[in-house]
Parts: structure tokens; C-alpha cells; sequence
């Protein structure tokens, strides 16, 4: 896990390929004044920072996961999220190279957004914006302002 | 949509096609280079990067599914070896 300590708006972002962690919080790099992003290997990790998340440290504003990671893959991950009380209605984004049906259902079924991975600059330009319009009014406006 | 529909596809919507239709297959790393592998309808896509997922120098189209290969080499089923152990 590689974090950058903060107490402004933080969004989780797990992705087993370091490549794509990387160039997520280079995209973000912009908002950087105003948002933190703590990067996770897989989806046990993400769940066990948010076990031992305290009320002193704030709450996610946002979560993203990769689909396809060890140990404990994002649509696991995303479905024991929602079973935590804390996390049940946090914005939530499955970010994957998948395109396929079964994963926007299970996306929307776990009401999370579905994102696939950038190929090219033209779509990787956008990418953050694209997130962050998956958190919540209030936080947006925090963001950008 | 047939192979050779898709090599006379301009760019933009190659990539847009792939996105929005391509199955991802794995990557691999050649000389500090990223490169991609989709399976869209009955062949394949390599993308070369320049720049991971800025810059594309290259994108190659096959129907031969020995550019597997390499890919599948990549795949560890250590944790699929082990639970049925």
C-alpha cells in the first residue's frame, strides 16, 4: 500500500498492476491539492484498511476497484464493502479492461459505476473527471473548487 | 464485423471498437515497451505503447492464436494448483 497522508478528500483505489496505479494517480495529480489517492495491491488489502479504518481518519469519498486482482478479486472485494454498515452507500467504480455485460449487471447491482480502462490519451485525459463525477454532489464541488 | 473490416476501420474508431467490444487478454513488457492483447470477434489486437496508455506506436491484427503464447505463459495457477491439492 503506498499512501499520502491527508485529512482532505480521499479516494481508495486498488489495481494489482502497478503500471495502472501509476498512471491513476498521475491522472488525479491535478486535483492534487485537493484530493489523496491511497493506492492497494489487491482486494484484501483495500477491505483490511477499511476494517481498521478509525473515526478520526476520514472516510473515503470515493473507491475504485479492478476487477482482475489475487487474493480477493474487485467484485468480491466491492460485495464485502457493501456489507459493511460504514461503507454500504459509498461511491463506488469497478475500473477494468472487462467490457462484458455480466460485470456492468453486477456493477449496478452492488451500486457501483462501471469504467473500462483507457487504451488511448483521448479517453485517459478525462479519466478523472470521469471519477470524480461518481462522488456525491458536496464532494465534487470540494474537488474542483 | 470480419478482420479485414477492421483493418480499414480509421483509428479513432478502432480504438473506440476495442474499448467498447474487446476482450482483454493479458500484457507483456518488451525493451521497457507495454504491450496489450485483446480479443475482439474471431481475432486478435495487439497494441504497442510509446507511452502506456497515452502513446500507441503500433497496432498489429492477427487471426493466428499463437499470439497466445506468450500471454498465457503469464498466467500463474498456483492458487488453482493448490486448492485442489
Amino acid at each position: 500500500m503506498t499512501k499520502q497522508l491527508s485529512t482532505r478528500n480521499v479516494i481508495l483505489y486498488a489495481d494489482d498492476d502497478e503500471d495502472d496505479r501509476n498512471l491513476i494517480e498521475e491522472a488525479f495529480a491535478v486535483y492534487q491539492s485537493n484530493v489523496d489517492v491511497i493506492c492497494f495491491v489487491n482486494g484484501v488489502e483495500i477491505i483490511s484498511y477499511l476494517e481498521s479504518l478509525s473515526s478520526l481518519e476520514p472516510t473515503p469519498c470515493l473507491i475504485i476497484l479492478d476487477i482482475n486482482m489475487p487474493l480477493l478479486d474487485g467484485k468480491e472485494a466491492l460485495r464485502r464493502i457493501r456489507e459493511m454498515n460504514k461503507f454500504a452507500e459509498i461511491p463506488a467504480i469497478l475500473f477494468t479492461t472487462s467490457s462484458q455485460l455480466k460485470d456492468k449487471s453486477f456493477a449496478e447491482k452492488y451500486n457501483a459505476g462501471f469504467i473500462t480502462k483507457p487504451i488511448d490519451v483521448e479517453q485517459l485525459k478525462t479519466i478523472a473527471d470521469i471519477f470524480i463525477n461518481h462522488c456525491t454532489e458536496e464532494v465534487q464541488k470540494k474537488i474542483r473548487e | 464485423m470480419t478482420i479485414h473490416n477492421f483493418c480499414h476501420l480509421p483509428y479513432a474508431e478502432k480504438i473506440k471498437l476495442l474499448q467498447a467490444e474487446g476482450v482483454y487478454v493479458g500484457k507483456q513488457k518488451i525493451n521497457g515497451s507495454i504491450i496489450l492483447l485483446f480479443q475482439i470477434y474471431s481475432f486478435y489486437v495487439e497494441i504497442q505503447y510509446k507511452e502506456y496508455r497515452k502513446k500507441i506506436a503500433s497496432v498489429k491484427v492477427t487471426e493466428h492464436t499463437n499470439v497466445l503464447n506468450v500471454y498465457l505463459l503469464q498466467i500463474d495457477i498456483n492458487e488453482l494448483t493448490t486448492a485442489y491439492k
